[in-house]
């Protein structure tokens, strides 16, 4: 366990230098030049475009821009953003508290409903609950979570009244957006809960429980949920970048000042360190919450030896 | 892998004309090879008519490929021709689906629409998945350090949400449909390479390999006569299970005004004035949403009907 810890590591830092390189690269492909399309009109200038090429270190070579850059972010330096002449990471930070208010309240109505459905689904396999519930889960995974962002806003807000339409006020303005996210979350929840119930259900152990005379309850919450659920730890970490995606679009939609709503203005703005800087932060958020997560499945799961 | 030998060989000669004698031992196998292929996709085919949401999911994707097709014989208007005068009008008879900010029908427009996430559908996941295939056959089968330089690099690739990725590249090589097909094409195979992997190294050490490799055939045939043919049933069940994320992808990167640019149609895109509109022209925002939805509930639809029915020979 030890050891595979210590190597998980070694090969974050290793994902951690790719994410830097392949980031960058892609961010100095861009075929036009940041500075003429920073000075907009006055890019005909040959002496201002110089003058900003410069003061942006676009003029050093670009191994040198590499390492410096590298240097920046082992320091938490991400650069500064062109449209709010502010640091990234500050700019970032700023705007942490809005989306992670949002992805913890998916989080939960995602657990609550995705576990709930998938459990009643496999314990009354082929009822009327399993249609239903598997339905509902082929209809969350296949709807786009900006679309149902929409219907809800507008029932609940422009036909109902009940919340604002958009805008970030209070924590009440976190309600339908947590409740579109988590509606598209649970469904994959759902999915997984109830097939991973199912194989288990069918294991000896689970026979041998039943056979001793446990009652029901106590072979379906202590023998089945506990061995059953370990899959389902796995995919909720393989889920959360789609969690922060999801979490970007209803951001737009709702118009929540988060970090996805940031990065994908940014990305009209043509705001270049903004989009580097988002990306990174992103990627290494996303590797870390999976390095938790494959820890806790490790430690959850003595059955598996990692070695 | 199980299959009923009802199906025999057609035409055995054909493809191997080129082989020299030496091989007949050889050629026989491998057309009972592609024999137990034919008899598969019956096999399969039997089983997924039998599903019945894959079979409603096969009709919807039918009618959209025919919609995408015939798009300017259905479509009852222009999809670009604006008139300020029509501009906003709720569904009526004469548009069903209403119009948009520009007075252009939208019901046109979203059969117009059909034809990006068609071709989203396929172009884009048939590379991805071509990618992931090759990188996966070529890692599971060398092994050592391009095994470990190809892992690796799904690792890293691992590293980024597919729609950040996305958005990374469009923002790199700049908008329009063939950076969108670009984009949609390299953020997913590191997956595909993964699960290919891992099928390749449970085959390679099978019997009959060692055995084509004890007769001194080349790498190259060796991976693709007998090692990706037995990887097929996987294979299609990722670009079954592929489509419907990639369909999902486009629509958000041409919601957020990343994707198909203006004035060509793309559900996602329509949504994006959709949403600016939402309190006084509700119809722009539910119908290009619904015809997304529906599309990728079909690919669903299929995808588990697929999964279920090839389930025999998922198994290896």
């Amino acid at each position: 366990m030890r050891n595979y810890i210590i190597r998980r590591l070694l090969l974050l830092i290793l994902v951690l230098w790719g994410v830097t390189l392949v980031t960058f690269i892609l961010m100095h492909v861009v075929p036009g030049d940041p500075a003429k399309v920073l000075l907009g009109k006055l890019s005909g200038n040959e002496v201002l475009v110089t003058k900003l090429r410069h003061q942006l270190g676009l003029d050093k070579p670009l191994v040198v821009q590499y390492f410096e850059f590298v240097k920046g972010v082992l320091r938490g330096d991400l650069g500064n953003s062109y449209k709010f002449k502010a640091s990234v990471m500050s700019l970032i930070l700023e705007r942490m508290p809005a989306t992670i208010k949002l992805t913890f309240g998916a989080l939960i109505i995602g657990l609550l409903i995705g576990l709930s459905s998938g459990i009643i689904s496999a314990v009354r396999r082929y009822s009327v609950w399993d249609t239903f519930s598997m339905l509902f889960a082929f209809i969350g995974v296949s709807m786009p979570v900006f679309w149902l962002a929409m219907l809800l806003q507008l029932f609940f807000a422009v036909k109902l009244g009940w919340f604002h339409v958009s805008g970030f006020e209070g924590l009440r303005d976190l309600v339908l957006p947590s409740v579109t996210l988590g509606l598209i979350y649970s469904a994959s929840i759902a999915r997984m809960t109830r097939s991973s119930i199912l194989e288990v259900i069918r294991m000896d152990y689970v026979r041998t429980a039943r056979a001793k005379g446990a009652p029901e309850r106590i072979v379906i919450f202590r023998h089945v949920f506990r061995n059953a659920l370990i899959p389902v730890v796995t995919l909720i970490g393989m889920q959360f970048g789609g969690l922060l995606t999801g979490a970007a679009l209803t951001e737009t939609v709702f118009q929540i000042p988060g970090v996805g709503k940031l990065l994908i203005n940014s990305t009209l703005d043509l705001d270049y360190p903004m989009i580097q800087g988002g990306v990174i932060f992103v990627a290494i958020i996303f590797v870390l919450i999976n390095l938790f997560v494959d820890i806790l499945y490790a430690y959850l799961d003595p059955t598996i030896r990692y070695d | 892998m199980i299959s009923p030998k009802q199906n025999k060989p057609e035409t055995g000669g054909a493809p191997f004309t080129t082989v020299q004698e030496k091989d007949e031992e050889l050629l026989a196998a491998e057309s009972e090879a592609e024999a137990r292929q034919t008899s598969m996709i019956t096999d399969i085919w039997h089983r997924l008519k039998k599903h019945r949401l894959a079979m409603a999911g096969l009709i919807i994707i039918s009618v959209l490929i025919l919609t995408a097709v015939f798009a300017s014989v259905i479509a009852p208007y222009s999809y670009r021709d604006q008139n300020l005068d029509n501009a906003l009008l709720p569904p009526s008879r004469d548009h069903l689906f209403g119009t948009d900010q520009f007075g252009r029908d939208l019901f046109s427009r979203i059969i117009y629409g059909s034809r990006i996430s068609i071709a989203v559908a396929f172009l884009p996941v048939i590379v991805s998945v071509g990618i992931g295939v090759l990188l996966g056959a070529i890692s599971g089968y060398y092994g050592g350090w391009i095994d470990l330089l190809i892992m690796r690099l799904a690792d890293i690739m691992f590293a980024f949400p597919s729609l950040l990725f996305a958005i990374a590249i469009i923002f790199a090589i700049g908008r329009g449909i063939l950076s969108l097909f670009i984009a949609l094409a390299l953020v997913d195979w590191a997956g595909d390479a993964r699960l290919i992997r891992g099928q390749v190294l449970s085959i390679r050490s099978k019997e009959y390999i060692e055995a084509a490799r004890a007769i001194g055939m080349s790498d190259r045939r060796i991976i693709l006569r007998h090692i990706l043919p037995n990887c097929l049933a996987p294979i299609i069940v990722t670009v079954s299970m592929s489509i419907p994320g990639v369909i999902l992808t486009e629509a958000a990167l041409s919601f957020i005004g990343l994707g198909v640019q203006p004035p060509t149609p793309s559900w996602g895109a329509i949504l994006n004035d959709g949403q600016r509109f939402i309190g006084n022209a509700p119809w722009m925002a539910f119908f290009p949403g619904a015809a997304i939805f529906l599309t990728v509930l079909a690919y669903n639809f299929l995808g588990d009907g697929l999964r279920d029915a090839m389930d025999p020979f998922l198994k290896n």
